[in-house]
């Protein structure tokens, strides 16, 4: 019986030795864990889990034509990452507001649609007519065959939105 | 504990002076490189939905302005110049960092995290934290400014080791606690995710995208769960195991050379590229300039050993 006491006590005794020798990496561990997504410190969340449904977003013109997102200096990811946040913030205050859930992603939509107009030329808005986000929500069902359906949060015009010219020499954004 | 048994368990990886000075040269240069541009923050009078980090409590906003981002480029560029040379090493560390601080919480406040700045801007952090820590904890302080002690690099070097093992053993935590430990068997549903990612790359450019291997890959995948599984448990372990590389040489060049793999396996399945991330593992972990000195000196015994 006491080996295996003495065999555990001995273990332990070897852990703490190690985590003692690297105070750096501990602090690493139990900051990002107690500080999470705060810039620089991040306990990594994406991909920590997978589900068998998912969602992107994507911009389109008045026609309900697909936008290139690098246009605006952003990514899909990014924008998909900025609507969920607006839409959760919009969730959150929803009981004091008695919102439909429609009505929070067409907030939530909105907000993001404004912030990438600004960055859309005189020239390309009369083009475009008009700014929608579409969602598109992707299922994976018992075969694993994934299906997508689609629906536009919102649309938006450009009146009263200023331009803001990206700083001279920059390019789209293509990859983060 | 016997300081000797810690030793034994722990050692003490001892870096020569131009093992890192060549880190610092290939991670100023990947600092320089990816700084973020000012196209990718905020636009200037646009509102930050969701202020990040330090921006919580101080308003960062002054530096979207074309002229404040023109400064802190040059702040980046004499710090980076400074850093190579590892004078002074406290305090280039820590305009780096400054610099780093500021473009990346901007650029994570409109609601979406980006992680590709997160790692280069901690390992920033530690290295200015460890470089005040040798200033205060040596007698002659003025030498550590006046001159570029390879104790000190070799410090922050072991510094900078510990907060990237750190960062990826986290990061692995943090799939099995989200997943409830069921991270692996959940991976069958990876081909969703490769979907939407296939999509958003479309989106973002809207010219089609040739997703290489990864999309026969995924096509397997889509027909045998199994497959998911095995293609991405080895990810979840490398990273688990990223302590590892504390334990020696030998194990640093393993794991660094198991990060760079498991990174190139993730790209080429899930077109998701971190090719800062396997700089770093390349100039800090493999190590190639130690291992290629090493071999001459095996092949012509008469020359001196570097330590550790």
């Amino acid at each position: 019986m006491r080996m295996p006491v003495q065999l555990g006590a001995r273990l332990v005794k070897r852990g703490l030795a190690w985590l003692r020798a690297w105070p750096w990496f501990v602090g690493s561990i139990v900051l990002g864990f107690l500080i999470k997504e705060n810039f620089p410190f991040s306990h990594w969340p994406m991909y920590s889990n997978f589900a068998p449904s998912s969602a992107y977003v994507y911009v389109v013109n008045g026609e309900g034509a697909p936008l290139a997102i690098a246009t605006f200096f952003e990514t899909a990811p990014r924008l998909r990452r900025q609507f969920e946040r607006e839409w959760k913030a919009g969730l959150k205050a929803r009981d004091a507001r008695a919102q439909s859930e429609a009505d929070i992603e067409r907030e939530a939509a909105t907000h993001v649609l404004e912030r990438l107009a600004r960055r859309l030329p005189p020239d390309e808005r009369a083009a475009a007519g008009r700014l929608g986000l579409v969602r598109a929500n992707l299922k994976m069902d018992e075969t694993r065959a994934i299906s997508v359906s689609e629906r536009t949060l919102a649309m938006i015009e450009f009146d009263g939105i200023p331009f803001t010219p990206p700083p001279q020499g920059s390019v789209p954004r293509e990859r983060h | 504990m016997n300081s000797r048994i810690l030793n034994d368990i722990v050692p003490r990886i001892g870096f020569a002076w131009w093992e890192t000075a060549i880190m610092r040269t290939g991670f100023a240069l990947l600092l320089l490189f990816r700084f973020p541009p000012l196209a990718s923050l905020p636009a200037p009078g646009a509102e930050l939905r969701f202020p990040n980090g330090l921006a919580i409590w101080l308003d960062l906003s002054w530096a979207l302005s074309p002229v404040a981002y023109s400064i802190i480029t040059i702040l980046l560029y004499a710090a980076a110049a400074l850093y190579i040379t590892g004078f002074a090493f406290p305090l280039s560390a820590t305009v780096l960092f400054l610099c780093y601080l500021v473009t990346g919480t901007l650029q994570n406040s409109l609601g979406s995290i980006s992680h590709y700045y997160q790692v280069m801007t901690l390992m920033l952090l530690g290295q200015s934290l460890a470089g005040w820590l040798y200033v205060a904890s040596t007698r002659e302080r003025s030498e550590s400014w006046a001159r570029s002690p390879a104790s000190l690099h070799s410090f922050t070097t072991r510094v900078t080791l510990q907060i990237l093992a750190g960062n990826y053993v986290l990061c692995a935590l943090t799939k099995i606690v989200a997943s409830n430990g069921a991270w692996i068997w959940n991976s069958q549903y990876m081909p969703v995710q490769y979907a939407k990612i296939q999509a958003q790359r479309y989106y973002t450019t809207l010219e089609p995208t040739d997703m290489g291997l990864g999309a026969a890959l995924n096509e397997l995948c889509l027909q045998y769960p199994w497959l998911c599984m095995l293609v991405y448990a080895p990810g979840l372990i490398v990273e688990l195991l990223t302590f590892l590389m504390l334990l020696g040489r030998v194990w640093l060049l393993v794991v660094g050379v198991a990060v760079i793999a498991m990174h190139l396996l993730v790209d080429l399945t899930m077109n998701l590229g971190f090719p800062q991330h396997q700089w770093i593992f390349f100039l800090y972990a493999v190590n190639l300039p130690y291992w290629t000195v090493e071999g001459i000196r095996h092949w012509q015994p008469g020359l001196r050993r570097s330590p550790a």
